[in-house]
């Protein structure tokens, strides 16, 4: 479904991503785990046309998205839940959420999908018409999840959900995956918090440097942790 | 002091302040979503004021002159962002600040050589010079039109920014600009129209400025871009209903130095003011209104 070839990127002259080469098929859940600063979320920020990259290509179904503007490839189906759940502080829950739905124009298209997130999200509909700031760190990245669901996407892409979250919320959000799953979303999922997200996903990459040092099935890493270790700590394996 | 006089000076105050916070409205509207204070701003209300000279002195009446002078700011103002601060999207911010000022020395220097150096007058519709009596307090029309037209005019904005798909748009640009262009809204397009809102309010507000000084200069422009940013420092910067609250801020603050100055001291009421500015913001530099609290 999603393709990456040997993309490299960054910002200015500096290259933060080197020929990273990935893929993720169609209803699968993928992991990229990595430390900080392993270039994680210049990936994601390069695939949702945030960022353009200087050398190699990202094809979505087949199709080049590399050279697109953000809206051109959410309107293809990728949506990114963005690192520290970002909700637009000043706009009530609903707001954040119709947002969400900013390209789609037809009011009642709107209000069936906003319905659809209640029934997944209930506390975002007794909280709608607070602002979305108020809401407690699990409830704020409910509401992330949602406002990138909102636009209906096929594929959707987490930038550390769990970050600054309480074990117990960390769980809900990746059981939440799961299920997202079963309804047909494929999710590419970047994560620090290495154990919660091999739990949850079916193949692994491991980042360091702007380099993938593993890729593997989310089973067999957490049979040998020990390689895992190594290349997440940098080191080359 | 009788209380008449204090009431009429609120009034007063009131008048001078819808108009303030309704020009510092759209400086505000553009620093919110880009980040820029456009310099530029004042040259709004001046090519407002002399689209209405041009339109008057061939005998076009004062309303239809007005429309098509808020009309011109407009325009200017979207022209602005496509010629000289769309190409420079990825330049260093002082670039930017610095196109702002080349703008407004341009359009100040185009209406120097295409028009005058020297100052031009319109004839205001004798209507809005009159004083009407409440009670016991006498009020000018104008004062009263201003007031009236500003808070109609903020009102319709609040609607605009609350109710439509677009207003809630510049919001949440406003509020987080790669976000929103995350979940589909076009990065040009939001910038453009928080222009063209930007040419609307000094437009509307260009046309009440001029009526009160009845006359036009080149350089007319500083004064309302100097109070409107003194206004959305005061209030806090990036937010409107900070800039609202400057705007009121710093009309009470000028009226009542006005009052409570000997006449000696007025022609330091600007330096004054300022210095109050300097307080204000000694004591809270954030301003009066913080971002996280805007609703």
């Amino acid at each position: 479904m999603l393709e990456v070839q040997s993309l490299t990127a960054g910002y200015g002259s500096v290259d933060v991503l080197h020929q990273i080469s990935l893929h993720v098929d169609a209803g699968e859940i993928v992991a990229v785990l990595g430390a900080n600063g392993a270039g994680k979320s210049t990936l994601l920020r390069t695939l949702v046309g945030l960022l353009h990259p200087r050398l190699g290509s990202v094809r979505f179904e087949g199709q080049g998205i590399d050279r697109e503007p953000p809206e051109n490839i959410l309107r293809r189906g990728v949506a990114l839940v963005p690192e520290g759940r970002r909700i637009f502080v000043g706009l009530t829950v609903l707001e954040n959420l119709l947002m969400g739905a900013y390209l789609e124009p037809r009011r009642a298209v709107i209000e069936e999908r906003c319905s659809d997130i209640y029934k997944r999200f209930p506390v975002l509909e007794e909280r709608r018409h607070q602002l979305g700031e108020t809401l407690s760190g699990g409830e704020q990245q409910q509401l992330a999840i949602a406002r990138a669901l909102m636009s209906q996407p096929r594929m959707l892409l987490l930038d550390e959900p769990s970050l600054g979250l309480a074990p117990g919320l960390v769980h809900t959000v990746m059981g939440l995956l799961r299920d997202l799953r079963e309804d047909g979303l494929t999710v590419l999922l970047v994560e620090q918090n290495v154990q919660e997200a091999l739990k949850v996903a079916d193949r692994v990459y491991v980042m360091a440097s702007g380099t993938i040092q593993i890729e593997g099935d989310a089973a067999e890493l957490r049979a040998g942790g020990l390689e895992l270790e190594r290349a997440y700590l940098g080191g080359v394996a | 002091m009788t209380v008449e006089l204090i009431v009429q000076q609120v009034i007063n105050a009131l008048s001078r302040g819808s108009l303030y916070a309704l020009l510092a409205l759209g400086l505000a509207m553009v620093y919110s979503v880009l980040g820029l204070m456009n310099f530029a701003y004042g040259e709004l209300v001046t090519v407002t004021g002399y689209t209405m000279w041009f339109l008057m002195v061939r005998g076009i009446s004062f309303p239809v002159a007005a429309v098509i002078g808020i009309v011109a700011a407009t325009v200017v103002s979207l022209l602005t962002e496509l010629t000289a601060f769309h190409p420079l999207r990825r330049a260093s911010f002082a670039a930017i600040l610095f196109s702002s000022f080349a703008v407004s020395v341009i359009i100040q220097n185009l209406i120097r050589q295409l028009i005058s150096p020297r100052p031009r007058g319109i004839r205001i519709p004798a209507a809005l010079d009159e004083v009407v009596r409440l009670g016991p307090f006498y009020i000018g029309v104008l004062s009263l039109v201003t007031f009236a037209l500003s808070l109609a005019v903020m009102i319709l904005l609040v609607a605009f920014l609350q109710r439509s798909r677009w207003g809630i748009a510049l919001r949440a640009a406003a509020a987080d600009f790669e976000v929103a262009r995350l979940v589909g809204v076009r990065a040009n397009r939001i910038i453009a129209l928080s222009f063209v809102i930007s040419g609307l309010l000094a437009g509307i507000g260009g046309v009440l400025w001029v009526s009160r000084i009845g006359g036009m200069t080149p350089s007319m422009g500083l004064t309302p871009v100097l109070r409107s940013f003194i206004a959305v420092v005061i209030g806090g910067l990036g937010t409107l209903r900070g800039a609202v609250v400057g705007g009121f801020v710093l009309a009470f603050l000028e009226v009542a130095l006005h009052v409570l100055l000997p006449s000696w001291a007025r022609p330091f009421i600007d330096a004054l003011s300022l210095v109050v500015v300097v307080v204000i913001l000694y004591i809270s530099p954030e301003g009066l209104i913080r971002k996280e609290v805007e609703a």
